[in-house]
């Protein structure tokens, strides 16, 4: 007997993309700040999402982690949407997004990362502490694990994010600047956590703001102004004219037109 | 125990102390249960509303339940606990409700609306109140007026029961929501990916703090009620950083509070039982404030003072070599042992020879010089602890002209700090950049 209709078909003809987006507008306070993004990201890439302040880069993170509300367009993650394939997503927000005072140990915060996993009202067990443990030796970090985490460094705060991550044990991961504000040694630890990453298949969509390492760093590139300025391959995007189009002058009639728009509903 | 013992010095009433302890007199009885119920449910919340920084919201909301407490009564014209306990929580809702709303459609920032709504709500509450204290079945009910500073010992029965099932509904919540609180107060974005559903979560945390307000009306009363909440959980933050221990203080700094409040209420016999109780635990958070083990008033105290009379230990001893160095002739490294009379030192060091001697005290003590004859000799303790503050003193100073490329005088202030601080690894690392910079 066939499967009633509701149950969409396991495995489709073409292989979905792991991060679709479609005609993607997302404002903030009334304001659109991302306009129209239209964008299919490759499996198994560190992507980079570049772009000068204030362009959306952050907000495209939150809105496909589906963080801020959607005014037009939609979000697919293995072409379904992102309800049904939250285990699929990673997330590492910005350090500075959470208060490090906070009475958890190290190793409380990368159990964190199995929660989405255990589902609402149930209790890590052993073998979550275990491999969480083992999450935090791949980022260098064992030693930390009994560590109140107000006493670590902005690097190693970062990395107890990422092996918060690892506990996700996620396909994709969305990372908001993780190599913000870190020392030389974190970051080259970071960048090789990443590449391993990368080697499992897993695809990483990396915010970042450091125009000198990132053709070194990523795979392809989005580059980001309010609108999408271009993506591809690096060696394609990371071109004097793409960068000009992204980083010059013409982002104060976007910028003026959302002005003008959120005048328009208050 | 100290707390009331002094109350009970200065008023000298042992017979109320007796009858307070031993549990005979059931309105204590019933008074201590409340106090108790109180303790555990809102030592609980109030650890997670500080994390959360709710802090306002809890004291708003405190203020907020007046107006539902006095129609309660004159709904149903009589103290019935499940009219005023309704009413309080119907108040706290709409005022928790009322403040979002302002918040959202205009342009004030969370405080302002919490403190419009407050004052407004408190303001109708008392207008109530007063009206209510003139009407004749208003003048027999002594009750109500309580509800501002709270009266523990007019707990009736009916009310310890409402308090009681209040408490275990919210020590059930938070056990069975323990790690959706935990993650939502640490990181809300994060929990908001994994499928955490924050909002009810939030809204759960809310309307279990509403509860605990409610039942903390009777004892505490509404002008202070927040400070059960915020005190205790605050004092227990200080004491620790692990979210259990936090919570465990927080309950145990509550319901210690509840109790040492109500006795030093009851031997003044039927005076208010909330400010009683919110100055013991002022007094345990002052305490906690004072003791705390890493950032403690007292802790700190004693750390810089340790951390001052080491650097004044040091520069004793350094001003001894130096002082040795100069003496002869040729400047070079003065030898073994290394010694300089006193006249000389007092003179290099421009101090009185009965101050210079006090300076030296401590250091004959820990076996780093000794003195005799008119002569100061460093020991070979002395002399390799000496060497190693002056070596760390010329490194950093070099390092401040040479890599930060300080002028000379710049750097004076910034050595003499650091020489007492540097740690062997800091220093080691710091020679061999220096000596790469050469080569």
């Amino acid at each position: 007997m066939t499967r009633p209709a509701d149950d969409p078909p396991r495995e489709p003809a073409v292989h979905p993309p792991p991060i679709e987006v479609h005609d993607l507008t997302v404002s903030y306070d009334k304001k659109p700040v991302l306009w129209n993004i239209d964008v299919a990201f490759p499996e198994g890439q560190i992507i980079g999402v570049l772009g000068p302040n204030g362009a959306g880069k952050s907000t495209l993170i939150k809105a496909i982690m589906g963080l801020l509300p959607i005014e037009s367009g939609w979000v697919k993650i293995n072409g379904r949407p992102l309800a049904r394939e939250r285990r699929a997503v990673g997330y590492v927000p910005q350090r500075e997004s959470v208060d490090w005072d906070f009475p958890v140990t190290v190793a409380d915060v990368v159990l964190m990362g199995v929660y989405g996993r255990l589902g609402l009202f149930r209790r890590p067990g052993r073998a979550d502490r275990e491999f969480c443990a083992n999450c935090l030796e791949q980022v260098g970090m064992a030693t930390y694990a009994d560590r109140q985490i107000s006493q670590l460094s902005g690097g190693q705060r970062q990395r107890v994010f990422l092996a918060r991550a690892l506990a996700q044990d996620s396909r994709i991961y969305l990372m908001d600047e993780p190599f913000a504000g870190v020392d030389a040694a974190t970051e080259a630890a970071i960048i090789e956590l990443l590449r391993a990453m990368k080697r499992q298949g897993r695809t990483l969509l990396v915010v970042h703001h450091d125009l000198q390492t990132a053709p070194e760093y990523f795979d392809s590139m989005l580059m980001l102004n309010m609108r999408l300025v271009a993506f591809g391959p690096t060696r394609d995007v990371f071109t004097t004219q793409v960068l000009h189009k992204t980083y010059g002058g013409r982002l104060t009639i976007l910028s003026e037109a959302a002005e003008q728009v959120a005048g328009t509903r208050r | 125990m100290n707390y009331s013992l002094v109350l009970l010095l200065a008023d000298g009433d042992w017979p109320q102390f007796v009858r307070f302890w031993s549990l005979r007199d059931p309105a204590v009885r019933a008074a201590l249960a409340g106090v108790l119920f109180l303790g555990v449910s809102s030592g609980l919340l109030g650890a997670f509303i500080v994390l959360r920084r709710l802090s306002l919201l809890g004291d708003s909301l405190g203020h907020a339940v007046l107006p539902g407490v006095c129609l309660g009564f004159l709904v149903a014209q009589a103290k019935d606990p499940r009219w005023i306990f309704g009413g309080a929580l119907a108040a706290a809702l709409v005022a928790s409700w009322l403040i979002t709303l302002i918040g959202r459609r205009s342009v004030l920032k969370p405080d302002a609306c919490m403190g419009l709504v407050m004052s407004g709500f408190f303001g109708i509450g008392y207008m109530l109140l007063t009206r209510i204290q003139q009407l004749p079945f208003g003048s027999r009910q002594s009750g109500l007026n309580q509800v501002l500073f709270g009266q523990a010992s007019a707990i009736s029965d009916r009310d310890l029961w409402f308090m009681g099932v209040a408490t275990l509904v919210i020590v059930l919540g938070v056990g069975l929501a323990y790690k959706e609180l935990t993650l939502t107060s640490f990181d809300e974005q994060f929990a908001a990916t994994i499928g955490v559903p924050t909002r009810t979560v939030h809204y759960l945390l809310m309307t279990l703090v509403a509860l605990s307000i409610v039942i903390s009306i009777q004892a505490v009363g509404v002008v202070l009620l927040s400070a059960m909440l915020i005190t205790p959980a605050a004092a227990a933050w200080l004491l620790t950083d692990r979210l259990p221990v936090m919570l465990l203080l927080s309950v145990l700094f509550a319901t210690a509070g509840g109790v040492l409040g109500l006795n030093a209420s009851f031997m003044g016999r039927n005076l208010p039982t909330g400010p009683f109780i919110v100055v013991t635990l002022s007094g345990i958070f002052a305490g906690a404030w004072c003791l705390a083990p890493q950032h403690g008033l007292l802790q700190r105290w004693l750390r810089r003072r340790r951390h001052r009379l080491r650097a004044q230990r040091e520069n004793v001893l350094k001003s001894i070599y130096l002082a040795a160095e100069a003496s002869q002739a040729a400047g070079g490294t003065p030898p073994a042992p290394i010694a300089v009379s006193l006249a000389r030192l007092a003179g290099y060091r421009d101090e009185s020879p009965p101050k210079l001697r006090a300076a030296l005290r401590p250091l004959v003590r820990r076996g780093l010089i000794d003195v005799a004859a008119e002569q100061v000799v460093l020991t070979p303790l002395g002399a390799e602890r000496a060497i190693e503050i002056i070596r760390n003193f010329r490194l950093w100073e070099r390092f401040l002209t040479e890599e930060a490329s300080l002028p000379v005088d710049h750097t004076q202030a910034g050595a003499e700090q650091l020489e007492h601080i540097l740690s062997p690894d800091l220093a080691r690392e710091l020679e061999a950049r220096l000596s790469d910079g050469k080569s």
